[in-house]
């Protein structure tokens, strides 16, 4: 235990020797001119193939026959994540990502360049106006639109055009949707690959048994004979814990801002917040949040394969497991015996999911594919930070 | 109810803004969910159905069920996306208003909606996405949720195709599971898939694992078929 304490008082000391160069540090970046992307407008030639869908979505709504302008959509959506979707740590459920549009280049290793070439395969002629989409031009007369609207079918599809995710879909385009986040809603959906899809979903039902045999019935039980505030306590106390990784991603990721706001609340709340048990300071971007993760995206390192960890939860392979890792490096826990930081794991679970419950069942009620439905959302929620 | 039909009416009218059309079926909806009849377990059928009937036309359920499909929808003939789309408008029923009736809902994860605020529109052309947020209170505790719609322009009607509900595209999610499943399975397995979610939902027992549920379903299809 001692040997815990040690490594948290190690890490504040680390804190503050960086912490005043960051002060510096920041105050020097922030003068400096911020270049953003200005995201990819050209779209869709990959469009041009389900335009004429729309004579039979809409075959009972007639057109105004008026042209309508093209949309305006010279930006890229961007991902932004919000609010933590923990369901204890045996079953770490990733953040609910958080749509925000926002201008960036949304162009990323697992948006599938699916095209929607798949030739229909047995459908008659006169049922199949869906199938015939490709080479098909909108019409002018069912929907009114076409000659205003540039026609990405006068285009040839290009390798980038796919590859890019792109806000600017024509608005002829029954798919068109330019408030989508990681995908693009002509394709299929952005994936990562999931070569061991077999054993994740069998990894993914041993959680889920785990989950309801185990975590949920003993974090009722603490939630029903610990009060409210010392449970939040101790939840401050360990995302307390967590401020020293999201310094150290930051300065990896030469955020310097999100560094202050971290260094400055676990100086503040481990101090006036006796341990981190309080938060004196409280709110904070999510975006500050800075992972291992995040930072070796930044790095350039695809996240590779998507795999399902027991007890852990979503993950990739080798990206985000290095990342788990590297949290773990980090856990002054660790650095105690088996037992102390055993505990530590499972206390920290516990009292995570003890105000969590319910979000995981809700979560899996609705789905038709559970599995399916979270590797959705770890993927949004990969993207929207390597895009933060 | 005859203010609330001529209101409808008249909030029909096609130039209305995407604002006003969000924001009249919510403020529709919000004295529903407020209404003192409808606030046991016992009034959530009718309070239910009461909200269906007042966001229906809001909703347009074949697209969301096209949009759902994604490329998939090429490859299926329009009878097909007909038999799906009233089983997938039944499912974003239950999603959304059991999220506005979430006090009545049978869950753990309770929480009342007492307020649901517009707080920005993002227009597009003929797309626009209606930024709000509901105000609820959950163990004494308040939070807001994020619920934001995207919508489509049609007939000069602004309709929502896809809802968003604490930062989660609900079509675009969907989109996710109607692949994985059609990638391996057929057409029939994904309508099987959903009646049988729909019918967990309407038989809502408690939380139990997959494994349970499998079985519970296998159980299910062995009934239908006697």
């Amino acid at each position: 235990m001692k040997k815990a304490w040690a490594g948290v008082g190690a890490a504040a000391v680390a804190c503050v020797l960086i912490g005043w160069l960051t002060l510096t540090w920041s105050e020097a970046e922030s003068a400096m001119p911020v270049v953003k992307h200005t995201g990819n407008t050209g779209t869709a030639a990959k469009y041009r193939a389900v335009a004429a869908t729309r004579k039979t979505i809409h075959k009972a709504e007639a057109q105004p026959s008026t042209p309508t302008p093209a949309p305006q959509l010279p930006q890229t959506p961007r991902l932004q994540l919000s609010g933590d979707f923990v369901c204890g740590g045996v079953f770490t459920l990733p953040q609910m990502p958080q749509l925000q549009v926002e201008n960036a280049n949304a162009s990323s290793q697992y948006q599938s360049a699916e095209p929607m070439n798949n030739p229909p395969a047995e459908q008659e002629p006169a049922a199949t106006i869906l199938a015939q989409l490709p080479a098909e031009k909108p019409d002018a007369a069912d929907g009114g639109q076409a000659d205003a609207t540039p026609n990405p079918s006068s285009n040839p599809a290009s390798p980038q055009d796919h590859d890019n995710n792109t806000g600017g879909a024509p608005e002829d385009d029954p798919y068109a949707d330019p408030f989508a986040g990681a995908a693009v809603a002509t394709k299929s959906i952005p994936t990562l690959a999931d070569p061991a899809e077999g054993w994740n979903r069998r990894v993914f039902g041993f959680n889920d048994f785990v989950y309801f045999q185990f975590l949920k019935p003993v974090s009722t039980g603490y939630k029903s004979v610990v009060p409210k505030f010392a449970r939040r306590a101790i939840r401050n106390f360990f995302a307390n814990l967590q401020e020293p990784v999201y310094f150290l991603n930051s300065v990896l990721q030469n955020k310097p801002g999100d560094a202050q706001i971290a260094m400055r609340r676990f100086l503040v709340n481990s101090t006036v917040g006796v341990g981190g048990l309080g938060t004196p300071i409280k709110d904070r971007p999510d975006s500050s949040k800075r992972t291992f993760d995040q930072t070796f995206a930044k790095w350039g390192i695809s996240p590779g394969a998507y795999v399902v960890w027991p007890f852990v939860g979503s993950s990739s392979f080798l990206r985000a497991t290095a990342a788990w890792a590297g949290d773990e490096a980090m856990n002054p826990f660790n650095y105690g015996d088996a037992g102390t930081a055993a505990g530590a794991s499972v206390g920290k679970t516990v009292n995570e999911t003890s105000f969590q419950l319910g979000t995981y069942e809700d979560f899996k009620k609705y789905a038709v594919d559970p599995y399916a439905s979270l590797k959705d959302i770890y993927e949004k929620r990969i993207h929207k930070k390597e895009m933060e | 109810m005859v203010c609330t039909c001529l209101t409808t009416g008249i909030a029909s009218a096609a130039e209305m803004s995407v604002r006003e059309t969000v924001q009249t079926r919510i403020d529709q909806a919000m004295t529903v969910i407020r209404d003192p009849a409808f606030q046991t377990e016992s009034s959530l059928p009718v309070l239910r159905a009461k909200l269906v009937e007042t966001l229906e036309p809001l909703f347009t359920f074949r697209e969301m069920t096209v949009r759902a499909l994604g490329a998939n929808a090429r490859s299926l003939k329009p009878g097909q996306i007909d038999t799906l789309t009233p089983l997938f408008r039944k499912l974003l029923e239950r999603v959304y208003i059991d999220r506005l009736t979430a006090n009545l809902v049978s869950s753990e994860n309770r929480y009342t909606v007492e307020n649901i605020e517009i707080t920005g529109v993002e227009e597009r052309g003929n797309f626009a996405k209606v930024l709000s947020k509901a105000s609820i209170v959950q163990d004494g505790d308040r939070t807001d949720l994020a619920m934001n719609y995207r919508l489509v322009r049609r007939d000069s009607s602004w309709v929502v195709y896809d809802v968003e509900i604490e930062g989660v595209s609900l079509i675009e999610n969907y989109r996710a599971q109607f692949t994985d499943i059609l990638t391996s399975k057929s057409f029939d397995d994904l309508v099987h898939a959903v009646e049988q979610n729909i019918f967990a939902l309407e038989k809502k027992g408690p939380d139990r694992p997959i494994d349970r549920d499998k079985k519970s379903a296998k159980k299910t299809r062995g009934e239908v078929k006697k």
